[in-house]
């Protein structure tokens, strides 16, 4: 006597790939990080998160060059701050979450990881003073951001 | 005068109703990383948009049946079921979108967190379906949503080079530090935020909730063929907007925020109230379709009475299923970055739309649905390359998600 019909194995085998298939879609989109198995790896990952932030900076710097000239309201320029400072922020943390190859990655990571934390705090600071409503200051203090996003820049073009 | 006020209001309604969540985050990200290199894109779903819209409005309006009951009796239950889950799964994940989006405009408005305003979202939104009439509704927020027209005025105002503009729309290339892979993934969802199947699933319902007839089509006709190809200029604005303020200086869009910037660039402050007001309406109106369209679908699929013109006692399941997708939709929505789940939805809505599309190309050539009003024999040619580039799109949208990491 067939205790469990072909057909309904059949379906139980559908089901569990369709759980792997959904399971491998869901890790890989997640953005978990995956570790970096090769320097040139590493260094691919490293331009990728320079390439976030500077993103994050660059927004932060047309924001405020805005804010100051009247054009946004308090509201949408604390709003706009703090997103570009939480974009900065998930990249740092994602790039120190990889782990380093080997010791030229180390070297890579350190001086990356020291424009990325300046980046942070340069935009945590643009975050306040928006949130505290000192739109005309902004434009002044997002200066700190042009040598920034120059190093992160020159980042990018020595290792892409 | 009641003819050319229904003329006027069904093209704005489809000007209006066109643009959500999907395409202000997907189109601007497009024109902040490739330029005008995608633009094709939105050309081509457009033309997809408009040919399958015109012929599910048809349909409803000669056979005063929605889609999914035309579905379900001409390919069968299971094939229909097939249809029924994908559409109904990706609705709802557009909806998620649609509701958290509302609630990031709402916080770019007031910088209140867009998780507090989730639930008061869902709230409006379960009194709006629960009261107001379907076509009060409709119109409101599609009128509302013309706002959205200060896109164009942005445009305008940045005085862009419009020779080399065009010159990157029909030669597109690959910028520097980018690669095909997110070409395409990024063309997939560029179609997919043109081609949503809830539009079109919305449109047949809404035919027949507006009660319209083999004597309507000419509305019907004007409604698509000049609502959508506006719409689809806002959407082309919007990439504009992206290629030329956000691509210069490195910025790719990954919030709601980083879409005002180039508007507010060109117009300053009354520009962002416009551009907020607009994104509000579009989005909500986007919210309130996706959510109709799930249980209309459901709904027709199932034999249920269904229908915002049917009283409550008589149609019990097709609102208590509103109030649950709804309380459903919050609760996630609460958990998941919306802008991501944005990109998700119109990536995986260019997957889904040959199941979709497909029925309504068969039931648009069926003269027992359509009468003597079948598909003629270059809308059919037009039909069927269209799905074609469906299908492979639809194949390869799982492995470009996969070897992007959903990233683009």
């Amino acid at each position: 006597m067939e205790l469990l019909p072909t057909r309904w194995l059949g379906r139980r085998r559908f089901a569990a790939r369709a759980g792997l298939v959904t399971v491998s879609l869901v890790l890989l989109c997640s953005g978990c990080v995956l570790p970096a198995r090769s320097s040139a790896a590493f260094e691919g990952k490293a331009v990728e998160s320079a390439k976030t932030a500077a993103g994050a900076v660059a927004t932060a710097r047309l924001c405020a060059r805005q804010a100051s000239s009247g054009k946004l309201t308090a509201a949408f320029a604390s709003v706009t701050m703090a997103d570009a400072e939480k974009d900065a922020n998930d990249a740092q943390s994602s790039f120190d979450s990889i782990q380093p190859p080997d010791h030229r990655s180390d070297r890579l990571r350190d001086r990356l990881d020291s424009i990325l934390s300046k980046a942070v705090s340069a935009l945590a600071r643009l975050r306040i003073d928006a949130r505290r409503g000192h739109l005309a200051q902004l434009e002044h203090r997002a200066r700190a951001l042009q040598t920034i996003a120059k190093r992160l820049e020159q980042f990018q073009q020595a290792h892409s | 005068m009641k003819k050319a006020l229904q003329f006027t209001l069904g093209i704005l309604t489809a000007i209006g109703g066109m643009i959500d969540i999907g395409n202000l985050a997907g189109n601007t990200e497009a024109g902040a990383r490739f330029g005008m290199g995608l633009a094709w894109v939105i050309a081509v779903g457009l033309v997809a948009i408009v040919l399958y819209t015109n012929m599910a409005g048809r349909v409803a309006a000669i056979s005063h049946r929605a889609a999914f009951d035309v579905i379900r009796e001409r390919l069968g239950p299971r094939v229909a079921m097939v249809n029924l889950g994908a559409s109904a799964a990706l609705t709802l994940l557009t909806l998620v979108a649609e509701v958290a989006g509302v609630g990031l405009v709402l916080q770019l408005a007031t910088g209140l967190n867009y998780r507090l305003w989730i639930p008061i979202v869902a709230l409006a939104l379960w009194a709006i379906l629960w009261w107001s009439k379907f076509e009060t509704m409709e119109r409101s927020y599609a009128l509302v949503g013309l706002t959205l027209l200060v896109l164009l005025a942005a445009v305008w105002a940045l005085h862009p080079d419009s020779g080399d503009l065009l010159h990157r729309s029909v030669h597109p290339a690959i910028p520097h530090g980018e690669d095909l892979k997110s070409y395409f993934y990024l063309a997939i969802a560029q179609f997919g935020a043109m081609v949503t199947p809830y539009q079109v699933l919305f449109f047949s319902s809404g035919a027949v909730e507006e009660g319209w007839t083999a004597r309507d089509l000419a509305v019907e006709r004007v409604n698509v063929f000049i609502g959508f190809p506006v719409g689809a200029m806002l959407a082309m604005a919007l990439m504009v907007l992206g290629a030329v303020v956000l691509q210069p200086r490195g910025i790719t869009v990954s919030h709601l925020s980083q879409v005002g910037l180039p508007v507010t660039l060109a117009l300053g402050r009354s520009g962002l109230w416009l551009v907020l007001v607009g994104m509000f309406a579009a989005v909500f109106g986007a919210a309130a379709e996706a959510t109709l369209s799930t249980a209309y679908s459901i709904c027709q699929y199932f034999g249920w009475q269904w229908g915002k013109f049917v009283r409550r006692p008589e149609a019990p399941r097709f609102w208590s299923l509103l109030v649950f997708l709804l309380f459903i939709v919050t609760t996630v929505a609460l958990i998941f970055d919306p802008i991501k789940v944005a990109l998700f939805s119109i990536v995986f809505s260019a997957a889904a739309v040959p199941l979709t599309f497909f029925p309504i190309l068969v039931v648009a050539n069926d003269p027992a649905y359509v009468g003597e009003k079948t598909n003629g024999p270059v809308t059919n040619v037009l039909a069927v390359i269209l799905l074609v580039l469906m299908v492979i799109v639809s194949l390869a949208t799982v492995p470009l998600l996969v070897a992007t990491r959903g990233n683009g």
